[in-house]
């Protein structure tokens, strides 16, 4: 974690270059406590590997896949006699029931997931952090009051309600990226981040910069958030799982109207018959399983950061 | 209580759960013998297997859905759903019938068909019925159980489905028993094909001694409720409503609950118990699990002898002998042949959740049969087909899917822009090619499958019809600039890459560039082969230099625009045309009176044409089928030349059933779970 | 404590109160009613369309509609299904919520023990391959993609294993002739479960009480007394052919939803130990030579409980979730797929009558799962 203040430095080193040293030397043992954690180096190795994946279709569509056969939407592939099509070197992981590359597909939809996750984890983590930060700078009626609707929200059964809403209206990537986002930003990760707020408003170098004359606004923006950010880290790990996850559920159950997904892959597959086909299995198994695995990559790094974060955690 | 505590009552609680009825005894009731000696935790693992096959005789019908209600009056009311139509099959009796396979106006309760005459200023049409049917309970069906039902409909207004029996097309239409046997029935029109033998004939009939009092006390809410003498206020939320208005809003909504309450009461009523008149009594429904059926052993069918032949001769033998012979001399080959049921001492349709866990049971021999109104899809009839003894029978879906222009908008009021994508949609391409053919190209508004209003002609004489793709891209930029259009660079065929370049900068006849307009239609996650022809559609017209644009999106999402507002441009839906005997949508669809901007009905693309509306006149008014089908063929001329709809494909019904049940005839419009006779004349050989 | 209780209660109503008006109001604001869907059919005249439009007080201000829908729902009359018209909402969610509240509450309690007991161990045997293929499996079952887990488990049991029935939740071959009807039947093993639990609960509760050597024998009693009652009580009705039909076909969806619940509370249990661990008292106990099992079950897993107890507040929506999911695949005739299939069709009033349903399951569940605290934490008293 980084150090709070650099007030009593007395050589002429510029201020943006003390800090950028100590983020770095933080940056380092942080690493180096992460790196400790095989589990949550899995996970960022699957990240990685995904966040190549998504990178590699573009290139692949602007070179070696024509696009009239490997669209993942619109693509067609008329020299395969019958789709679905099993794999072969022409389709790595086969085609889909409307003669598409199932491969192309899972590449293609890689990114979005990847959009989806992280907008709505900044969305929950900016909304979080802000109202965790105040509720517990100025206590009071706005604590009560923000602690109070993250009790209820809490409560309120998540994906029923994605269900309902996304059955009624038009869902799409964003709107669904913003719901996930700001549900969770206002429940549980509020709590979680005022708790930690709360005991870094105690420290001294927050009083030290109220005696310094900081403004309320100065001092949660740049001393009080920053400090938070760490665990709000973390949580935007679980809320990424959190939102891959809710797309493909509600994809699968033809809610959305997103295009193409994971989701809508499986989806695809149940309304073309193939679902409880085992044979057919490059249908329902890439796809489900980039779900897992994606989810679980962020799930794992979220908990190797907990260790980091919480040093009670730690073996040693 | 310690930690301890609460975890060995978790324990407990789901041991519990999981033993509460755990005694696997495959007999019921049977005398307790011995204790069971499992461990509990082993029960699940043990149990399920080897249980013996039930020794039932029973016809095994799987569906996915719940029916809504047993209760006949709410079925043809708010509560149509084609589940509930599977569970009530036979329900009611009827005067008139259609026939099997031909669809041919034939009696069923009525000795022979009638001839209207006019009596007065009313039309008068006198039907006599047999004499000997019964109802399942022994009970005789009479002219008042007809007279009954067709009040009741009239009487307290019944919804839906209903006025189509009782009124239908908004006749006057009276029905009086003259004796036990006999019914009369007056018009104020001529009783044309669509009031009398697509209407008022075919009238389902219900038992007075048993819905009688259900009916009365139905009726006891609009005693002496008078329809109020103001006229319905158009709008009794407006802020600005004069104390005359407000009192005739008041009269109306007491007089619209008053009916409200009353059909309430018919709608909710018990079912149980009632008499039927077809093949089955439904006797059991265990919601969520099965609806079950047993024989109704005074059927009055059972045993006749039914016998079709291809010069459209429709005989009847009932088992007393007495023979009924229409529409023919009874030459020709003999296309159908059977004798009715029922033949099952028992029916269970089966409700499973989903189309995939009702295929996998029949792959798995739980059910003889799965009854399938939404399509099937490959994947399920692959998976399905691999189980033992399973056959496919398809069969044409008498529907039609469709795109449909906005004619109240440019450039959609163009003729040749709807000719022009008449010419660039290649059907057969996307069906074949792409679909891998689960559906069929269609050209005519009417499915050809409908053989006696199919205009074949409209199909063999299709001009663009199994063009190429560079001959199609050629004829359109031909028509669009020999009407005006211009282009600030034209589409080319480029030969080499066998593709077009786009053309650029489209103008209308009227020199302003083509608005951008969308396709509304279906997204693939709904119906990927709608989606798949609206992306290629578009794509198509965008190659011509059209800003087309597809608009994949919910299906309320479409509705609004299309069926409320009338505002789009194009889109791609479906319709199921129900009736195939008289194909009234002809009406429904595309005359004047019925655009959905100025009537809210369904005649969506706006179109107005006098002569169409001349030819529709007189097609729902004759009597006489075979002006109707003149009449039919024409308007098929007109709007595949008008084009407000350019018909795209119709489905393919495909019933999969186990071979051990022989079905009475297996080629039919519609597919064989549409037909009467799936369930009472089916002879399941069990094994 | 019964003034937590009070105004813990009253919370509830008010958030459910909260709850209803935003799904009210969301939901109002969609495009498309029934009316439209019914436009579909070209059976049904226009004028026809406006009668029911009005039948069903679509055509009144949403303030209104709003008011009087909470007014009736809170004398039990959730308004009529569109669907099933006329059918009460309020029959139908009779008809299938218990069928729900066993899946949900088997699972809860199995995957909870469970997934607390395994914890447990698996934060005290820290490292080692036992440590990471636990974690793996925790992660995994907490992350699967649960429609494709469900998928699995019939691929495994049904299909290839064919243990299990895949679907539905009786077979009807067997119901025939059977003399009461399926839910009676469902609403008996309920209530046989339950009495059983209850009088497990104070023979338990009792032997607490009792001198320290006869308290084995008074909880064996407990355990086997109840069990047995219900047992012979099915033996005796003769029901229980049909009891056992029903709970085999129970079987895969409870197990489906247990695994997907078991994860997480498995993998809190022992972040929640390896905390507890690092505590002074543990140190303490190691150093008076306690035996390790002693310090694991009696000093640290209490105190681990109490989070993970917590926890469980978070993961009862994960539950319900789950169970939708798992009732769907199932064909489990639930609320979670009354729910589905009624977003479907735009059955609003079925549909706000399952998703506050569920709300109040997930309410109720939350209100158990504060009480619980009381009794765990002899700190907290209310």
């Amino acid at each position: 974690m980084s150090e709070g203040t650099v007030a009593t430095q007395h050589t002429y080193v510029p201020l943006w270059r003390v800090r950028l040293n100590l983020f770095l030397r933080s940056l380092r043992t942080n690493w180096a406590l992460f790196a400790e954690n095989p589990i949550g180096l899995i996970g960022l190795g699957i990240i990685i590997f995904f966040g190549l994946f998504a990178l590699a279709h573009p290139i692949l569509m602007n070179t070696v896949w024509p696009s009239k056969i490997y669209d993942p939407v619109s693509g067609y592939d008329m020299e395969v006699a019958f789709h679905p099509a099993p794999p072969s070197p022409r389709h790595l992981l086969g085609t889909d029931p409307l003669g598409r590359d199932v491969l192309s597909q899972l590449m293609y939809s890689t990114r979005y997931e990847f959009a989806l996750g992280i907008l709505s984890a900044v969305v929950t983590v900016v909304i979080a952090t802000t109202i965790g930060a105040v509720s517990a700078y100025y206590g009071g009626i706005i604590d009560t009051l923000f602690m109070r609707l993250a009790d209820l929200v809490i409560m309120v059964p998540f994906l029923p309600i994605l269900i309902v809403l996304s059955a009624l209206t038009e869902v799409g990537m964003i709107e669904l990226a913003l719901v996930i986002g700001i549900l969770s930003g206002f429940g549980g990760t509020t709590i979680v981040i005022k708790s930690q707020a709360l005991a870094i408003k105690v420290k001294p170098f927050i009083e030290a910069a109220r005696v310094s004359g900081g403004g309320d606004f100065h001092i949660i923006f740049r001393h009080l958030i920053p400090n938070l950010l760490p665990i709000s880290l973390l949580y935007m790990m679980f809320v990424v799982t959190g939102a891959i996850f809710s797309e493909a559920v509600l994809s699968f159950f033809g809610l959305t109207t997103i295009q193409m997904s994971w989701g809508i892959m499986i989806n695809t597959t149940q309304l073309f018959g193939y679902l409880l086909r085992f044979d057919t299995w490059w249908l329902l198994i890439p796809a489900s399983l980039a779900i897992t695995t994606l989810c679980a990559a962020f799930y794992l790094v979220g908990r190797a950061l907990d260790e980091v974060v919480n040093p009670r955690l730690r073996r040693r | 209580m310690s930690k301890k505590w609460m975890l060995v009552m978790a324990l407990l609680t789901v041991v519990v759960t999981v033993l509460a009825a755990c005694k696997p005894s495959p007999t019921p009731t049977p005398p307790p013998t011995e204790a069971p000696t499992e461990a509990p935790t082993e029960a699940p693992t043990e149990a399920a297997p080897t249980e013996e096959a039930p020794q039932y005789d029973v016809y095994r019908i799987g569906i996915f859905e719940e029916p809504v209600s047993l209760n006949y009056w709410n079925y043809l009311g708010p509560g149509s759903s084609v589940w509930t139509s599977y569970v009530l099959t036979g329900y009611a009796a009827s005067l008139f019938g259609l026939a099997d396979k031909t669809f041919a106006f034939v009696p069923v309760l009525a000795k022979e068909i009638p001839e209207p005459y006019k009596e007065g200023d009313r039309w008068v049409i006198e039907v006599e019925m047999v004499d000997n049917a019964v109802w399942s309970d022994g009970e005789p069906v009479t002219a008042h159980d007809v007279v009954f039902t067709h009040n009741t409909c009239k009487e307290l207004q019944l919804t839906q489905n209903w006025p189509n029996n009782c009124a239908p097309l908004g006749a006057d239409v009276t029905a009086e028993a003259l004796d036990d046997y006999t019914v009369k029935y007056t018009f104020d029109v001529t009783p044309s094909l669509g009031i009398w033998n697509a209407g008022v004939a075919l009238a389902p009939i219900l038992p007075e001694h048993f819905w009688g009092p259900v009916v009365e006390e139905a009726r006891s809410y609009i005693e002496g409720v008078a329809e109020p003498e103001a006229e319905r206020p158009e709008d009794c939320e407006a802020e600005d409503l004069s104390d005359e208005e407000k009192a005739a809003c008041e009269a109306w909504a007491a007089y619209d609950e008053a009916y409200e309450n009353a059909r309430k009461t018919l709608y909710e009523a018990d079912p149980t118990g009632s008499p039927v008149f077809g093949g089955f009594i439904t006797d059991k429904w265990e919601p969520g699990a099965f609806v079950q059926r047993s024989q109704n052993p005074n059927y009055y069918f059972k045993g006749a002898e039914i016998i079709e032949y291809s010069d459209g001769t429709w005989v009847r033998k009932m088992p007393d002998g007495t023979t009924l012979q229409l529409y023919g001399e009874a030459t020709g080959d003999v296309t159908l042949d059977y004798v009715s049921g029922p033949y099952a001492p028992n029916v269970i349709l089966s409700i499973y959740g989903s189309q995939d866990s009702a295929f996998l049971a029949l792959a798995n021999g739980e059910v003889d049969y799965v009854l399938n109104p939404l399509g099937l899809s490959r994947g399920l009839r692959e998976k399905a087909m691999q189980g033992e003894g399973i056959v496919a029978y398809d069969n044409p879906d008498y529907g039609m899917f469709y795109l449909a222009f906005n004619m109240r908008k440019e450039p959609m009021s163009y003729y040749e822009f709807r000719q022009v994508f008449d010419i660039i949609i290649d059907k057969e391409f996307v069906i074949n090619e792409v679909l891998q053919g689960v559906v069929y190209p269609m050209y005519s508004t009417m499915p050809p499958g409908n053989g006696f209003w199919y205009n074949p002609a409209i199909e063999e004489n299709h001009p663009y019809k199994g063009l190429t793709r560079e001959e199609r891209v050629n004829l359109a930029v031909q028509v669009l600039k020999d009407a005006g259009w211009t282009w600030e660079k034209e589409p080319q065929w480029d030969p080499d890459a066998e593709d077009v370049i786009p053309g650029e900068g489209l103008k209308m006849p009227n020199g302003e560039p083509m608005p951008e307009v969308t396709i509304l239609g279906p997204g693939p996650a709904y119906d990927p082969i709608r989606a798949t022809f609206n992306q290629w559609i578009s794509e198509w017209a965008r190659e011509l230099g059209m800003p087309v644009r597809s608009e994949l999106t919910g299906f309320n999402n479409i509705l609004g625009p299309v069926f409320v507002n009338a505002d789009f441009d194009m889109y791609i839906l479906g319709w199921s045309l129900g009736n195939p005997a008289f194909p009234d949508y002809y009406e429904a669809f595309w005359a004047s009176w019925n655009d959905t901007a100025t009537s809210g009905n369904f005649n969506t693309p706006g179109f107005n044409n006098p002569d169409y509306d001349a030819l529709v006149n007189r097609f729902m008014s004759t009597t006489s089928i075979e002006e109707a089908r003149d009449l039919c063929f024409q308007m098929q001329e007109m709007l595949a030349d008008q084009r407000p709809y350019i018909p795209l494909f119709y489905k393919r019904v495909t019933d999969l059933a186990r071979d051990n049940i022989e079905f009475p005839y297996t080629e039919v419009l519609g597919g064989i779970e549409a037909a009467a006779g799936f369930q009472t004349d089916a002879k399941p050989h069990f094994r | 404590m019964w003034k937590f209780l009070g105004k813990r209660l009253l919370q509830m109503l008010i958030t459910l109160l909260l709850f209803q008006t935003a799904t009210y109001f969301l939901l109002d604001a969609q495009p498309g009613d029934i009316a439209d869907l019914l436009a579909l059919n070209p059976d049904i005249p226009p004028a026809e369309r406006d009668r029911l439009r009005a039948q069903l007080g679509l055509d009144r201000p949403p303030v209104e509609r709003f008011v009087n829908y909470i007014f009736n729902f809170y004398r039990g009359n959730l308004g009529v299904s569109f669907q099933e018209y006329p059918r009460p909402v309020i029959d139908i969610i009779k008809e299938r919520l218990p069928r729900t509240v066993v899946l949900f509450l088997t699972a809860s309690l199995v995957s909870f023990w469970a997934g607390f007991v395994t914890g447990k161990i698996l934060a005290w045997k820290r490292g080692g391959w036992i440590e990471y293929t636990a974690t793996i499996t925790g992660v995994t079952l907490y992350t699967v993609f649960t429609p494709w887990f469900a998928l699995m488990m019939i691929w495994l049991f049904a299909v290839t294993l064919n243990w299990l029935p895949a679907g539905k939740f009786l077979d009807p071959l067997k119901w025939l002739d059977a003399p009461i009807s399926a839910n009676e039947v469902f609403t008996r093993m309920i209530t046989s479960a339950f009495v059983g639990l209850v009088v497990m609960f104070l023979g338990f509760w009792l032997s607490n009480r009792m001198p320290r050597r006869s308290r084995p024998a008074v909880r064996l009693l407990s355990f086997l007394v109840p069990l047995g009652g219900i047992l012979l009580y099915w033996r005796l009705n003769g029901l229980g052919f049909y009891a056992w039909d029903i709970l085999r076909h129970l079987i895969l969806p409870v197990l489906t939803v247990t695994l997907i619940a078991y994860g997480g509370t498995m993998l809190l249990t022992r972040t929640s130990m390896l905390e507890t661990l690092r505590e002074d008292y543990i140190l303490t106990a190691r150093a008076k030579g306690l035996p390790e099992k002693d310090i694991r079950d009696k000093h640290a897993a209490r105190n681990a409980l109490l989070p993970v107890w917590t926890s469980l507040v978070f993961s009862i929506g994960g539950s319900v979730s789950g169970g939708i999911i798992t009732e769907t695949i199932f064909s489990w005739p639930g609320i979670g797929l009354t729910l589905l299939n009624a977003s479907l069709v735009a059955d609003i009033p079925l549909a706000m009558g399952a998703l506050t349903m569920i709300g109040v399951l997930t309410l109720v569940s939350h209100l158990v799962a504060d009480i619980g605290y009381v009794f765990l934490d002899p700190r907290i008293r209310y």
